[in-house]
């Protein structure tokens, strides 16, 4: 039987479970308003009693507990409805942080409205429209300029807004929201890793740190808003929390980031002071990188798309017209060529006089035959067919078709003409010969003719007897509307009269494409075979005697590449990359003749991107410096071999400039000290700060037999800056060694006299490598300089860094030649180099980098170059030109130089050369249907439709993040709700808590009020 | 469920919200009368509302063209319906001075009336409107001719001749997308009465078949290059092409002038016409280089005279060769020639007339002789009812096509103005429909809407007042 002292331990135990449940509740309602708080809850458990079961003396009437105990107190949460809060608010953040952002776009566009880009294009389109009527009235004149000003700060201006919103440089709002929220991740991670300390100390202790808790579940909900955050939980050391893959901060340890410049020019994050890489997969920070790297450069693009086929179109027409003053050739907008702004454009060369007729000369007949089938002599049929003027008399009745110039390799390129039964190998080169389709008008009908000629065999008895053999002749021939129509002929001769009759040659005469007679040609006379483009590996076929240029086009176009192909004002062939193909185009190439004749290609040339650019001349712009990136990042894994390397003049590896081109002429004098023997002389120049150029070129060989004088004629002198010159000579013919002669002081001066005996030479040139070089090959090369050499087991074999060196050493020691140039490399080994005005290259070097094409020498405005690309490769990159767009200086100050009158084409180059007239409006009506043409988006929509898109594509991109973000909210909102009905506060159910705890205190009490008692009436009971 | 204190009033907060927003939202729209402010509100009708603004723009602009044109040919319809009436009072003239009865000073009293109406036809040729000249091509301002583009040569105070210095140049309009209309016509149409023929002076080809290069007298028997007619340019090639291949080429360039060989006095003559009244442009075109330069074929076939390649000849078209045949019977040639034949002392001033009248030696219908025999100026009077009747009515013929051509231009004007005013007005309606607000839609909205957030903020306030404290 327990003592009445065991009554009050109950007692007292119970008294201090409910007192502790009273704080707790207090601490519950104290914490209603609190957002990260937990409900607490005691949990009391009875004490286990006195003598358990089994102990000695244990008896039932002892199995009583001891009272209660207060086990825990235990936060109410629930740890899965708190992952999916984190996840929820994740995608919260990420769709709230879009829908501000993209909404910022739209508040840029500015739709609908009647201030926005669209509005000012079509009050630009409008006035242009005006001009076409009025194109003499200076008013409207002015209107055009002011309109095309207003688009233009228009577009710059938005340029600009997306630029500060997300663009490519650093202080950008959302570079800036990265930054905060990096900091914020930051002192996040820091706080975790503290309260994880605190929180280990408390347990270690014993105690459960439910505040502690409270704040970091309260830090961890915050963050995951900012970034996808996982949290592997547990109390102690193991606490984990990762972002995106990352740790943030695991127990104790906190991990710290940095934003950091990444290659690309953009703003990464980095694990502090590594080059870990952290790449947000949601929350906050995910949507600030999508819309910073897809969802706004979309728009810059576009905006950029937009501007540079504004410009390109209208200045390639508004060049072709003509001016109120007569002028021509102007831009309207200033040209991106000139800006350096990487936007690859291709225009041929070549004048193609009907885009619209098959690419081959051909022949067209202008009398119609009624009868094909019929003779054509001797039969009232042919006569009396014939149309019109030509006479029905004097056909001869026979003759011979000669097919003059074949050339198979132009025409074909399957290989496999081998005539069966023949003699001739059509593919064998053979092209000096003619083929020839005799006939004969009393059985010949005209279709006999078509026949013998597409035969592609013809046999000319007695006409050519030395060679009777069969041949192709290259041609095609057909019959349209009754009449002869021969394609693909390069030049043929009729020894009858039939052609002339039929309409197709002049008078009886030959037909013959030389130059002269070029214009005999009624489609031209590109003469151009089979073969394929490739433009970015999308090939497209062409056969130049089926094929028109405007076929080729359409081809073209209808790939869909990104890579636009038209026939620009003034009939040329165009290729331009647009914002599908990142403004660039890699790779062109043509296995037949094509794009060799339209002037785009040099022959057996391919582009591929890099190549050098330099200003085509053709928008007036020539001459400029220019950036270069090579493709490839290895001189040896192309056949690199030996050449001599020039940047503006300066040969790089050995940092001097392009000595003299000329060599003096040495002649044997008047008895002198002068060594007997062969001698040979080279000049050197020498600027005023004492830096000598390479040597020329050795002079001839001067052959002493006695000591004596040698006069030295022709000395070149050196370019603007030569302060004096120095001249060298050899000990004894070729040897290697030349030796200092003397010095001429002035730059005038032609002529020297060596006396100098052998014994009294100087010091030798500083350059003896070139005539290692030179002797090794036997020929002296005609650009002095140091080779380099990139093959392996040669010493002077180079490697890129080298490249980059000498560059950068020549800079340095040739502060005004090349002043500007810079060479690097990128993180992936490319060769950049800026600042180029020309470059000229005698090896393959910058082939095998894909910088230029092979051997091929570039100067500043140099009409070779031309052929090549009329484009540039450069930086800043190309999303910028919607930035400085403007209109050019020559419309802003002149405005009678806006060409609003077409132009008269006299000498047949597609270029007018003379106004139409000042009440002429063709060019402004040809500008004004710009608007109407299909040129964006592969020629696929208008550039109002392609604006249109632009802006439609951010409201349903906004109205997404919009929907999104609201859904999330809903979603967030009701599973917050379910959390809180485990987690938070209900004051009702605490005020119940609140009575029940009171009401078991006070029983409590009162039971040790009892037990009191008794104890009192048996401590009285020994008293009595 | 158990529900936590602070997720009541957290839900009545974010329920009053929401309807706040709505509310905003159905406010703004009312107020502006617009379905959206912005593109992500209605994504597929922004665009459509740009794509319509920018048509309803571009339509009311081709009915200003449209507007504009109408005036211009309107004012010229009035200038040529001012040119009618002078021919009509000419014709009448014509018709009284061919009256065998008149005496000659009757003549020279009318053939002064005749001058008259010749100035008058001048000044309605130079014609402006809008501070342009009507009939002068592209050449609108007065700094290109100096004066106007219809210039006179006079002698003793009487117009000789009339020269056109403007172009051929129509000066189009767009009225939609894609359709351009002209809105003139130039006045080497407009004036030029019958049609224009030219016969080539030089007489050395005698096989019209072979090359022009056996002709004796070519200057230059190398040599190609082009002639332009009517804009359209022409390859020749003197070493092989023949007068015929020539006339062919002509024939097939597809321009409104008709070429032929023609024998006179047993020479070949290339024989150009116009098939559709107009003052032809004949020009020598030189494609070689300053030292390349040779005569142009038109000069060595003496059918233009002068300034062979220069592409702005100054007196082009008046350019013809005096050894070429003329026969260019313009509106003021014809009331010209009435007056030189009403009035033969007038007549004998003007070297034209002179020419018409003397003796044709060889036979092709054109006097060569410098001074005319007598007996062949008193004809004169008697061409007045023949020739010069039939020549003034040829000019009034086309003067009068040209108006019909201006009416029918401006039907066309019309018809395009009205469909474009159609496609104005519903793109307008479908712009309204597209963007504006029904407003009996947004204003129940509206309605509803404010209904929930009473709702909502009675509800609210009592769920507040509900707590257990209030009965402890």
């Amino acid at each position: 039987m327990p003592g009445g002292i065991f009554g009050l331990e109950i007692a007292r135990s119970g008294i201090f479970a409910n007192q502790q449940a009273l704080d707790v509740t207090g601490q519950n309602i104290a914490n209603v308003n609190n957002e990260d708080y937990h409900k607490q809850r005691v949990v009391m458990e009875a004490t286990s009693p006195l003598f358990p079961l089994g102990f000695p003396g244990a008896t039932v009437s002892r199995q009583i507990g001891t009272g209660v105990d207060v086990k825990m107190i235990e936060r109410m949460r629930d740890l899965f409805l708190e992952r999916r809060i984190r996840e929820e608010n994740e995608d919260l953040g990420q769709w709230a942080k879009a829908f501000d952002y993209l909404h910022q776009v739209e508040l840029i566009y500015n739709e609908p409205s009647d201030n926005s880009l669209r509005a000012r294009a079509d009050e630009f389109w409008k006035t242009l429209q005006d001009l076409s009527n009025h194109p003499e009235d200076m008013a409207v004149r002015a209107a055009v300029r002011e309109n095309a000003l207003g688009l233009t700060e228009i577009i710059s201006q938005q340029a600009e807004e997306f630029g500060r919103l997300g663009g490519k440089t650093l202080n950008t709002a959302v570079n800036r929201d990265i930054k905060i929220i990096v900091d914020d991740l930051n002192g996040a991670a820091q706080e975790i890793a503290q309260l994880n300390r605190q929180i280990q100390v408390q347990i270690a202790a014993g105690h459960k740190p439910n505040d502690l808790l409270d704040q970091r579940d309260g830090i961890i909900k915050r963050l995951s808003k900012q970034i996808n955050l996982q949290v592997t939980e547990s109390d102690g050391d193991d606490f984990l929390a990762t972002v995106s893959g990352l740790t943030l901060a695991q127990g104790i340890y906190a991990t710290q980031y940095e934003t950091r410049l990444k290659s690309d020019a953009t703003l990464g994050i980095y694990v502090k002071g590594t080059t870990t890489e952290l790449m947000p997969n949601g929350g906050e920070l995910k949507a600030l990188f999508d819309f910073r790297d897809t969802q706004l450069p979309a728009h810059i693009r576009g905006l950029s798309d937009f501007a540079v086929t504004l410009v390109d179109k209208f200045n390639d027409i508004h060049r072709n017209g003509f001016g109120l003053d007569g002028s021509t050739n102007v831009n309207f907008f200033d040209p991106f060529l000139t800006q350096s702004e990487g936007i690859h454009k291709i225009t041929g060369k070549t004048f193609v006089k009907n885009p619209e007729l098959a690419l081959n000369g051909g022949l067209y007949g202008t009398v119609r035959v009624q009868d094909i089938r019929g003779l054509l002599n001797g039969s009232a049929n042919f006569n009396g067919a014939l149309d019109g003027n030509s006479t029905t008399t004097g056909l001869q009745t026979s003759g011979t078709l000669t097919f003059n110039d074949i050339n198979d390799d132009d025409l074909d390129s399957d290989g496999a003409q081998v005539l069966t039964g023949g003699t001739v190998d059509l593919d064998s080169g053979d092209t000096s010969t003619a083929a020839y389709v005799a006939y004969d008008l009393t059985t010949d009908t005209l279709e006999d003719i078509v026949n013998n000629i597409n035969r592609n065999v013809s046999i000319a008895s007695g006409v050519n007897p030395a060679a009777p053999t069969l041949r192709r002749t290259g041609a095609e021939a057909k019959i349209v509307d009754g009449k002869l129509v021969i394609n693909g002929v390069y030049s043929m001769k009729d020894s009858g009269n039939l052609l002339n009759k039929l309409g197709m040659t002049p008078e009886k005469e030959n037909f013959e494409n030389t130059t002269a007679n070029a214009q005999n040609y009624p489609t031209g006379q590109l003469r151009v075979g089979k073969g394929q483009i490739s433009i970015d590996q999308y090939k497209v076929f062409y056969d130049g005697n089926a094929d028109s240029l405007q076929d080729i086009v359409r081809r073209i176009n209808d790939l869909r590449i990104g890579v636009t192909a038209e026939i620009n004002a003034q009939n040329r062939f165009t290729l331009r990359a647009t914002a599908g193909n990142d403004f660039k185009i890699q790779e062109l190439s043509d296995t037949g003749n094509l794009l060799e004749r339209l002037g785009v290609l040099s022959a057996s040339s391919t582009f591929e991107s890099g190549f050098l650019v330099l200003d085509s001349g053709t928008d007036g712009s020539a001459g400029g410096t220019h950036y270069l990136d090579s493709q490839r990042n290895n001189i040896n894994r192309g056949p690199a071999g030996q050449g001599f390397l020039f940047v503006n003049g300066v040969d790089i590896f050995s940092q001097r400039r392009v000595g003299p081109a000329t060599a003096p002429t040495p002649t044997a004098g008047a008895a002198g000290l002068v060594d007997v023997g062969t001698h040979t002389y080279v000049v050197t120049y020498v600027d005023s700060n004492g830096v000598e150029s390479l040597p020329g070129p050795p002079s001839a060989v001067v052959t002493l037999s006695t000591a004596s004088q040698v006069s030295l004629s022709g000395i070149p002198t050196g370019p603007t800056g030569t302060a004096s010159r120095k001249i060298y000579r050899t000990l004894e013919g070729n040897s290697p060694a030349f030796r200092l002669v003397g010095t001429i002081a002035d730059n005038t001066t032609t002529s020297f006299t060596d006396n100098v005996p052998n014994a009294g030479l100087g010091a030798q040139a500083t350059a003896p490598t070139l005539y290692d070089a030179r002797s090794s090959t036997g020929t002296p090369p005609t650009l002095p300089g140091l080779l380099y050499n990139s093959v392996q087991n040669l010493v002077s074999n180079i490697t890129l860094e080298n490249v980059r060196d000498a560059i950068n050493a020549s800079a340095a020691a040739n502060a005004t030649l090349m002043s500007g140039v810079s060479a690097s490399l990128t993180e992936d080994n490319r060769l950049i180099v800026n600042g180029v005005s020309s470059w000229r290259d005698t090896g393959d070097l910058t082939q095998v980098l894909r910088i230029a094409p092979r051997s091929q020498v570039y100067t500043s405005g140099d009409a070779a170059s031309e052929v090549y690309i009329t484009g540039v490769y450069g930086r800043p990159p190309v999303d910028n030109f919607a930035f400085s767009i403007d209109v050019s200086d020559s419309v802003k100050n002149d405005l009678r130089k806006i060409a609003a009158a077409g132009g008269l084409d006299q000498d047949l180059d597609g270029v007018g050369n003379q106004s139409l007239g000042p009440g002429n409006g063709d060019t402004m009506l040809k500008l004004a249907d710009i608007k109407d043409a299909r040129i964006m988006d592969n020629n696929s929509s208008t550039m109002d439709q392609f604006f249109g898109g632009l802006v439609s594509t951010v409201g349903i991109d906004t109205r997404l993040a919009d929907t999104n973000q609201q859904t999330q909210l809903d979603v967030l909102n009701s599973v917050e709700l379910l959390n809180k009905s485990i987690s938070g506060v209900s004051l009702d159910e605490e005020m119940v808590n609140l009575m029940k705890y009171q009401r078991g205190f006070q029983a409590s009490a009162r039971f040790l009020n009892v037990t009191d008692q008794m104890i009192d009436v048996l401590l009285g009971m020994g008293a009595s | 469920m158990r529900i936590a204190t602070d997720s009541i009033y957290a839900n009545v907060l974010r329920n009053l919200q929401k309807n706040q927003t709505e509310l905003d939202r159905l406010n703004q729209q009312i107020s502006s009368g617009r379905l959206f402010r912005f593109p992500h509100e209605e994504p597929v009708k922004a665009a459509q509302s740009m794509q319509l603004r920018t048509d309803i723009l571009r339509l009311k602009k081709f009915n200003d063209n449209i507007g504009e044109a109408k005036g211009v040919l309107e004012a010229s319809d009035a200038a040529l319906s001012n040119a009618v009436d002078l021919l009509q009072r000419a014709r009448e003239i014509a018709i009284q001075g061919a009256t065998g009865t008149l005496t000659e000073s009757d003549r020279s009293h009318l053939a002064l009336e005749v001058e008259q109406v010749l100035e008058e036809m001048v000044s309605a040729a130079n014609s402006e409107f809008e501070g342009k000249f009507i009939f002068s091509g592209s050449e609108t301002l007065n700094e290109t001719f100096n004066e106007s583009p219809f210039v006179v040569d006079r002698v003793g105070g009487h117009i000789v001749k009339v020269k056109y210095k403007g172009d051929r140049q129509d000066r189009l309009r767009q009225i939609a997308e894609g359709k351009f209309i002209s809105a003139s016509v130039p006045g080497n149409k407009v004036f030029a009465g019958a049609n224009q023929s030219v016969t080539m002076g030089f007489t050395g080809v005698t096989d019209e078949e072979l090359a022009l290069s056996s002709a004796a007298g070519i200057p230059s028997k190398s040599r190609s290059g082009y002639l332009r007619l009517d804009g359209t340019l022409i390859y020749y090639d003197v070493s092989r092409d023949s007068l015929r291949a020539i006339a062919d080429r002509v024939n097939q360039a597809g321009i409104e002038v008709q070429a032929s060989v023609v024998t006179l006095n047993s020479t070949k003559r290339l024989k150009l016409e116009t098939t559709n009244p107009h003052q032809m442009e004949l020009l020598d075109i030189d494609t070689g280089t300053a030292t390349t330069r040779v005569d142009g074929l038109l000069d060595d076939l003496q059918i233009v005279e002068g300034t062979a390649y220069s592409t702005a000849d100054p007196n082009q078209p008046d350019n013809i060769d005096p050894t070429a045949i003329e026969s260019n019977v313009s509106v003021f040639q014809s009331l010209i020639n009435l007056r030189d034949d009403l009035d033969i002392r007038i007549g004998l001033t003007n070297p034209d007339f002179v020419k018409r009248y003397g003796a044709d030696t060889n036979g092709d219908g054109v006097g060569d002789l410098a001074v005319p025999p007598l007996s062949a100026i008193m004809k004169a009077p008697l061409k007045i009812g023949g020739s010069s009747l039939s020549n003034l009515d040829a000019a009034l013929d086309n003067i009068l096509s040209s108006r019909a051509v201006f009416g029918a231009r401006v039907n066309r004007l019309d018809a395009a103005e009205g469909r474009n005013t159609d496609f104005e007005n519903n793109s307008t309606q479908l712009l309204q429909r597209v963007e504006d607000l029904d407003f009996a839609k947004a204003l129940t909205e509206f309605q509803q809407q404010q209904n929930v957030q009473k709702a909502a903020l009675a509800t609210g306030a009592r769920i507040f007042s509900l707590t257990l404290l209030d009965f402890l």
